[in-house]
Formats: C-alpha cells, sequence, structure tokens
C-alpha cells in the first residue's frame, strides 16, 4: 500500500457487473517530502474502487496489483487498485 | 525483500475488517546506501519496530494474508530489525 | 487503474487458441494534466486490451491491468494483462468536469 491523496472521481455509464456499488476516486501516491513538508510532489496517478466512502483531499491506503481485488473473496472481480482504509492521521 | 526507515506512524478508523488492531507504520523504502526509493508504503508490524528504526520489509502477500486472513489488501509487513547494518 | 481511450481495434486470425472469440482494443492512456488539472491529456502510450463491455472507437474507457485483468469469468483463463472494466461517462478533478461524454459528442 502506498498513501494517496483523493483528487477526483470517474463516473462510468457501463462497468462490469462485478464493480457495482463502488465508487471510482482518481488519487496521486504521495511522496515523502508531500507527507512531511506538504510539498506538491506526488506520483502518477491511479483509479482505484472504493466502498469506504472517500471524499476530495482525503489521505488512504492504496492497494495495487493482485491484493486490491483480495477484499472480493471468491466473487472474482477485476481491480487493481483498491481504497484500504481512510488515513485519520500520519504523526512524524 | 527491502530494507526501509520507518519516518511516521499512520492512524485510521475507517478502514478493511482486517486491519483492526494492527499497527500501521509509514515506511520509506530505501537503497543499501540509506537513498530513498520510490513513494513511502504503509506496512504493518507485530515487531514493536519505532519511528527511526531501520527495517526489512517483505511484499510477500501470502505471508500477510497468513497474518490478516485470505481477503486482506494489505501487501507490505516487518519481517526483522537489522542488528546491525 | 487508468483511463485510456480507444484508438482503434485489433484483429489477429493467428492467435493462441485460447483467444478466439475475445475482441481486442487499442488504447492510449490519458492522465490529468499536471499543471492545471483541469483537463485530460494523452500519454503518447498504447496498450493492447480485451473488451466485453463493447466500448466504440474514441471512447473513453476504465482498464484493469496485471494478475487482476484476469478476475472475471470471461477472462480467467486467459492469457492477458489488460481489460475494459467500465465505459466512462464524467471525470472530476478537484471538482471541476475535466471529461464528459455528452460534451464530447
Amino acid at each position: 500500500m502506498r498513501i494517496a491523496e483523493v483528487v477526483g472521481r470517474v463516473t462510468l455509464s457501463r462497468s462490469h457487473p462485478n464493480l457495482r456499488g463502488g465508487r471510482f476516486p482518481i488519487v496521486l501516491p504521495m511522496t515523502l517530502e508531500a507527507l512531511r513538508d506538504g510539498a506538491p510532489t506526488r506520483g502518477e496517478e491511479v483509479v482505484a474502487y472504493d466502498r469506504l466512502g472517500v471524499g476530495l483531499g482525503d489521505l488512504i491506503g492504496l492497494s495495487e496489483g493482485r491484493e486490491a481485488a483480495n477484499p472480493f473473496g471468491k466473487q472474482k472481480t477485476p481491480v487493481d487498485g483498491y481504497c484500504a482504509c481512510l488515513l485519520d492521521a500520519i504523526s512524524f | 525483500m527491502q530494507l526501509g526507515r520507518i519516518v511516521a506512524t499512520a492512524t485510521s478508523t475507517l478502514k478493511h475488517p482486517s486491519f483492526e488492531k494492527e499497527r500501521l507504520l509509514v515506511v520509506q523504502l530505501e537503497s543499501i546506501d540509506g537513498r530513498p526509493d520510490g513513494e513511502p508504503v504503509l506496512a504493518f508490524d507485530r515487531l514493536g519496530a519505532r519511528k527511526g528504526d531501520r527495517v526489512v520489509l517483505t511484499n510477500d502477500g501470502a505471508s500477510l494474508q497468513e497474518m490478516l486472513g485470505r481477503e486482506t489488501p494489505g501487501r507490505w509487513c516487518v519481517l526483522g530489525l537489522p542488528d546491525d547494518l | 487503474m487508468f483511463l485510456a481511450r480507444v484508438t482503434g481495434s485489433l484483429v489477429a486470425t493467428q492467435k493462441v487458441a485460447s483467444m478466439t472469440g475475445h475482441k481486442l482494443l487499442i488504447v492510449e492512456p490519458y492522465r490529468v494534466d499536471e499543471k492545471g488539472g483541469d483537463r485530460l491529456v494523452p500519454t503518447g502510450r498504447t496498450f493492447v486490451v480485451v473488451d466485453s463491455l463493447g466500448a466504440g472507437l474514441d471512447e473513453m474507457v476504465l482498464v484493469c491491468q496485471g494478475g487482476s485483468a484476469r478476475l472475471t469469468p470471461e477472462t480467467e483463463k486467459l492469457p492477458i494483462d489488460a481489460v475494459v472494466i467500465g465505459l466512462v461517462d464524467t471525470v472530476d478533478v478537484r471538482g471541476r468536469v475535466v471529461f464528459s461524454t455528452k460534451s464530447e459528442s
């Protein structure tokens, strides 16, 4: 999981049936400078799947790759980015 | 496995159920000479690692699934604290 | 996942047997403009993806890549690494609409 900032969202007119009930925020991975000093540097954007209800400006734990689909268990779901947690605070 | 340094701790209330009661650390992965490598990651820890510690992380999904359950979306966990590096 | 625009379709008569009957599209990933954050810009990269949702030429789609691309009943046995999982309606960035199917047509 990387830490990412929610900056937008995507809405779909049609989607794979197993994805229903989720939302698709656009998130930017945070660099160390961004987390520590508020620098504007970010990694490359990712569209994630979200069931937590995250909003603009939130920091989340972003699961990527095969792990992102683990929460769906036996229901095969094509997801490579997943909002695993909403971060309340980071203390340095 | 990769080396990293614990730069911060994170707290989360709204999270995947498999993360309940687990410590979340913010770890900057580093090369052997201590240069940062990529964006920091969130890692799980049951060894009691502290801020500033150097750690060995594994991104073996299977070992974390053993710890947190098959449906966990987590990936990185602390494998050890090097004695001397 | 990433946003991409369909730039073409691909037909391969000669292919591994399991791919028979699966539609392949050529797509170009798009990103939110780093400077203004107010539009989607092409990246110049190209991917070949499997599509079962019926995406058309020039349509903006959401693509899942890597091992997860096989996590659908249609693709679970295919030797693929990218699949269309949604047809995009709108994209908002920091409260601003940067893409909308309506304004495209």
